[in-house]
């Protein structure tokens, strides 16, 4: 009886993985770290089943207990987390935009509507206006505000159609590269262009050599995801000691930490100096590394400086304390753990040093990092990017015979200012600002041609991803044309494009490349460089839905340039174009397979044949030793500062030093040339996201905007299966500034200072220290209809953070990503 | 019969809901309440001295199921390969018994109309007739969960019957073992008083409280996450327990 029963049960449940198979692919993630996780796809008949994680080793072990040797040898799962399992509520959603539109009307909500058109008009449409844009505005007019980054140009056709820009500065980890640019002479962005073979970041099982781990303003358990938060549990279970330090009591403090100090928001800076006071005073510092790496006279500048010399005061840990709200036996005490522990991976994380001043406080761990000897060990940490680590073995590369590049575009801007570039030229035409001042809130590189954009290219959520959103929508307003991609009716860009180009899934609908170059044949990621994937597609994608790489091959015909950009997929049409693409990587994986180097046979990979192969499309080699940072250099005698003035660690940057960074840097600010709390420039005034900016007194709650778990920056968001199932979206808040207001947990607050104002439910919780709130990033703006005087839509009641976040950079540097603010939080009086 | 039941080591747990999320995409089951596999946070103890408790539990398999013995139709039963216990939705007529019977709220409805059939964690009975393990515990990105026979479970991993701030299971036995969360020790002092003074301050600017009571006395229905709550009595209030704010 139970067993027919029993049966009949096992045979309903069976009913829907009938007549299935499983492809593999990876998330098209960003922003929790890029960790090309592999996902188990169940498909049948063109359509996604489920998704289950990586099987491709150690199968059906859920505990994955497989020992010292092969944890070391990083021969482990790369499994999914919440996100990658809920990709079919993004596939399937009922928001998913199925058919290209034109905007009749203006940009932004109100001022116009959408009407379906043809493929064939969205196409002739963009390209018209290009030729036409170029002929009247001459080159510099396009923005692409994803990709024009790193010192590149995002527009695709750039190189051949003669238009488009680069901007330098990156929206990762802005405060953090310059620092380790400065000092340790680390160019993050040469790297990635191939410019140095320095690499600075590490590989998870190097965590096993760590003696003590500090992670800083770090939640790695979503904002590191994958081997590296999970090899430092279990660095932790092999006796490291782990401390947290942050403002919120984060999942990774209870986790991954022994012991949490909490740091007021902004304040790090103030600790780091007091660490480094106890390293000088107490003589703790790594004589013998300082000795070979370090240039003496900025050594000696910065100890002036922490230990009074040069401003009359100590930096003390009883300095600190009151500053950081840390006691200064606990600061002092970590100072003497730290120097006693090496090796110490230090990982002071990219939040924290995105906000005004913040590249000191990334400076300053960097240099700690020197003092200790724990820089460039195993067991270390650069605490710069920490990216970076060499590939392990060779991987297929498709041919695309793409010509060489007839135009090569200037960097013009920042990334962070291609809004204020809109934004200003107006008044910079009128003759109400000068150049020298127009290039100044630009961050334009002296001598370099100014941005005159009239066209934005979007692919992603642009106003809700990057500080300032009212003034990005203003520029995205004021922009004459825009087109681009976007996937659903609801996205925070889709009323400012006058063409809207449905958006594919990337890692399953098509096979478009991955963004930033990489192909279909995904590599691990920094951490675990020791396998990669052919991530193929997975289910036919919906509507009028087409490959990316398609368009602009299409795009690319209309301006004259297709057999320079694309010519191997010149001719193929959209209904061969997946299976055309594939029997390109068909013949890149034979051509890798076929070994002509012998580097698989020495690294004792035996490629299968590609049928084979791609049954479980992934290779996988076991680590020898894992890469720790400068590993390449460190190990063969090499000098890895090499890229310095004085070819060592500089305390004292002597670039700025010499330079004058107001006018003879792209910069275009005050910035000394140590990392100092109150830089001169400031003249005693605090920064704009203080804790202790008097503007507190109006706006006193600290504001953090961490990395979500639920969203990789702004995609996800309406994810069905993640929003409002796995969590909600609201304001952080601790008990005592509850109270205050008199708001409980669940209640609807207001949320607001001179940027902005959202409503959000609160999330009241002594994970967050006094006078601090938190909102995660990337949700997509809902307004209420009813328009402030710093909401011209009306309040954001979808809970976009970055309405609070102002661009302010002046008089300091520009280029930081910025991520912090002073807010008020008020409960919503009701009318009666 | 050979009693199979998980395996939860809460130290390495935290709430990531991948289980849960996972789960549902196998068993293709709509946002909402009925989550087979379900994942509770809560905190304990005041700033800045506290603690982040997670749970993730789907179902005991209990060798004496409370559920079955409530349920009037005979819909539940103990199938007798793995000990899973299920539901015949044929003849399950939704009166909610078995939900009022279970300590850990394993019994799932999807909504709250009268008559909605119960649905639960299945084992992953069909998964394990294909000699595959329960998509949750495979989907795991810490490694927290494990499955298998409990005697073998117990052996491997001790027999830990329960978690602090669990309900008291009473003579159900359920076929679980745990690992708690840590006992953690301070590696270097860390004076709470003299914390609390010093975030009371803010320099020239006004005191953020004034009486430490404010941060450490926290009156009842100011939080909702001060503890574990595992017994909504509506989709709402299931809802609420079950979805953190990570995001």
């Amino acid at each position: 009886m139970e067993n027919e029963r029993s049966s009949k049960i096992v045979e309903g449940l069976s009913a829907k993985h009938e007549g299935t198979e499983f492809k593999y692919t990876c998330c098209a993630q960003n922003g929790c770290w890029d960790a090309s996780c592999i996902l188990k796809c169940e498909v049948k008949d063109g359509k996604l089943i489920s998704i289950s994680a990586d099987d491709s080793i150690n199968p059906g072990c859920p505990r994955e207990d497989v020992g010292d040797q092969a944890l070391r040898e990083g021969m482990v799962q790369m499994r999914p987390c919440a996100m990658g399992h809920a990709w079919k509520g993004e596939i399937e959603a009922d928001t998913r935009i199925l058919y290209p539109m034109k905007r009749i009307g203006g940009h932004g909500p109100g001022n116009g509507h959408f009407e379906r058109i043809s493929w064939d008009e969205a196409i002739d449409t963009i390209a018209d206006k290009l030729i036409e844009f170029k002929e009247k505005y001459g080159p510099y007019f396009l923005a692409h505000t994803t990709d024009d980054c790193f010192e590149e140009c995002g527009f695709k056709l750039a190189p051949w159609f003669g238009v488009g820009m680069k901007a330098w500065g990156d929206n990762s980890c802005s405060g953090t590269t310059l620092g380790e640019k400065l000092h340790l002479g680390f160019d993050m962005v040469g790297a990635f262009h191939g410019k140095t073979d320095l690499c600075v970041g590490f590989e998870a099982p190097d965590l096993l050599n760590s003696k003590l781990i500090v992670i800083w303003g770090m939640d790695p358990l979503i904002g590191w995801y994958g081997s590296v938060s999970y090899y430092m549990k279990l660095a932790k279970e092999k006796g490291a000691k782990v401390i947290v330090i942050d403002p919120r009591y984060t999942n990774s403090a209870e986790t991954l930490g022994d012991q949490w100090l909490p740091i007021r928001p902004g304040t790090d800076l103030a600790m780091m100096l007091a660490v480094a006071y106890v390293l000088y005073t107490e003589d703790l510092y790594d004589h013998e590394y300082v000795e070979k790496w370090v240039e003496p006279v900025g050594f000696e500048k910065w100890r002036e400086y922490v230990t009074g010399k040069t401003d009359g005061i100590e930096k003390t840990p009883e300095w600190a304390e009151a500053i950081c709200a840390i006691p200064a036996e606990t600061i002092r005490a970590f100072a003497h753990l730290y120097a006693e522990s090496t090796p110490v991976h230090l990982h002071y994380y990219y939040g924290p040093a995105k906000r005004h001043l913040g590249e000191y406080s990334a400076t300053a761990a960097m240099l700690l990092q020197a003092m200790t000897g724990n820089l460039s060990i195993p067991g270390g940490c650069q605490t710069g990017c920490s990216l970076v680590t060499p590939a392990r073995m060779p991987f297929p590369m498709v041919d695309w015979q793409q010509a060489p590049a007839e135009y090569d575009p200037p960097i013009v801007h920042n990334i962070q200012k291609i809004a204020e570039s809109v934004v200003k030229r107006p008044l910079f035409d009128a003759g109400e600002i000068t150049e020298e001042e127009y290039r100044e809130f630009i961050g334009s590189p002296p001598g370099a041609p100014l941005p005159n954009i009239k066209m934005m290219i979007f692919e992603n959520n642009y106003p809700v991803v990057h500080h300032h959103s009212n003034k990005r929508l203003q520029a995205m307003e004021m922009s004459e044309f825009n087109w681009g991609f976007q996937w659903h009716m609801n996205q925070s860009c889709v009323e400012y494009l006058d063409i809207v180009l449905p958006g594919q899934v990337l890692m399953f609908e098509t096979r478009d490349n991955y963004m930033l170059g990489s192909e279909r044949f995904m590599y691990g990621p920094n951490g675990m460089r020791n396998y990669f994937l052919y991530a193929d597609k997975i289910c036919d994608a919906p509507g009028e839905v087409r490959p990316r790489d398609w368009f602009y091959t299409q795009l690319a015909k209309r301006l004259g340039i297709v057999d320079k950009f694309n010519p191997r997929m010149a001719d193929v049409a959209i209904e061969d174009w997946d299976d055309a693409i594939h029997e390109l990587y068909h013949e890149a994986y034979d051509a890798w397979a076929a070994d002509p180097t012998g580097q698989l046979a020495a690294l004792g990979i035996e490629p299968k044949p590609w049928e084979e192969f791609l049954k479980k499309p992934i290779v996988r080699i076991p680590i020898d030793e894992a890469f720790y940072p400068y590993k390449n250099y460190m190990e063969t005698g090499r000098n890895p500062f090499y890229a310095t003035t004085s070819q060592k660690i500089e305390f004292s940057s002597q670039v700025i030093e010499k330079y004058d960074f107001r006018t003879e840097s792209w910069y275009r600010g005050g910035l000394e040339s140590m990392p100092v709390w109150d830089p001169s420039y400031m003249e005693g005034k605090k920064p704009n996201d203080s804790f202790y900016n008097p503007k507190a007194e109006q706006y006193p709650l600290s504001l953090v905007t961490p990395v979500s778990a639920y969203r990789q920056h702004g995609a996800l968001d309406r994810n069905m299966q993640l929003h409002d199932e796995c969590y909600r979206h609201a304001v952080w808040i601790s008990p005592s500034d509850a109270k205050q207001r008199g708001v409980v947990d669940g209640e609807t607050v207001r949320i607001f200072n001179e940027y902005g104002e959202l409503q959000l439910q609160a999330y009241v919780t002594s994970r967050m220290m006094p006078g601090t709130a938190a909102i995660f990033h990337g949700e997509w703006i809902v307004y209420n209809g009813e328009p402030t005087e710093t909401m011209p839509n009306g309040v954001d009641v979808g809970g976009a953070c970055n309405f609070l976040i102002g661009d302010e950079h002046a008089p300091h540097i520009v280029g930081d990503l910025l991520t912090a603010g002073l807010v008020q939080v008020a409960k919503i009086e009701e009318v009666m | 019969m050979t009693q199979c039941g998980f395996f939860f080591d809460q130290s390495r747990c935290y709430g990531c809901q991948a289980c849960a999320t996972a789960c549902k995409d196998w068993n293709d089951l709509e946002p909402g309440p009925a989550k087979w596999m379900t994942v509770y946070e809560w905190e304990t103890g005041t700033f800045p001295e506290l603690r982040l408790h997670a749970l993730a539990f789907s179902c005991a398999h209990c060798a004496n199921p409370s559920c079955m013995a409530a349920c009037e139709q005979g819909a539940i039963f103990k199938e007798d390969k793995y000990g899973a216990v299920l539901v015949d939705s044929d003849k399950c007529v939704g009166c909610r018994k078995c939900k009022a019977a279970c300590p850990y709220d394993a019994p799932k409805f999807a909504d709250d109309e009268p008559g909605t059939k119960m649905s639960k964690c299945t084992m992953c009975i069909d998964r394990l007739e294909m000699g595959e393990k329960p998509q949750c515990a495979l989907a795991c990105p810490m490694r927290a969960l494990d499955f298998g026979p409990i005697d073998e479970l117990r052996e491997t991993y001790g027999d830990v019957a329960t978690l602090d701030g669990m309900p008291d299971a009473g003579d159900i036995c359920p076929s679980m073992t745990y690992k708690p969360m840590e006992v953690k020790t301070n590696l270097i002092p860390f004076d709470v008083a003299k914390v609390l003074e010093l975030n009371a301050q803010r320099e020239g600017l006004p005191n953020l409280y004034d009486d430490i009571e404010e941060v450490t006395d926290i009156p009842d229905g100011l939080m909702f996450k001060n503890g574990l709550h595992m017994n909504g009595a509506t989709a709402m209030e299931i809802m609420r327990a079950t979805i953190n704010d990570l995001g």
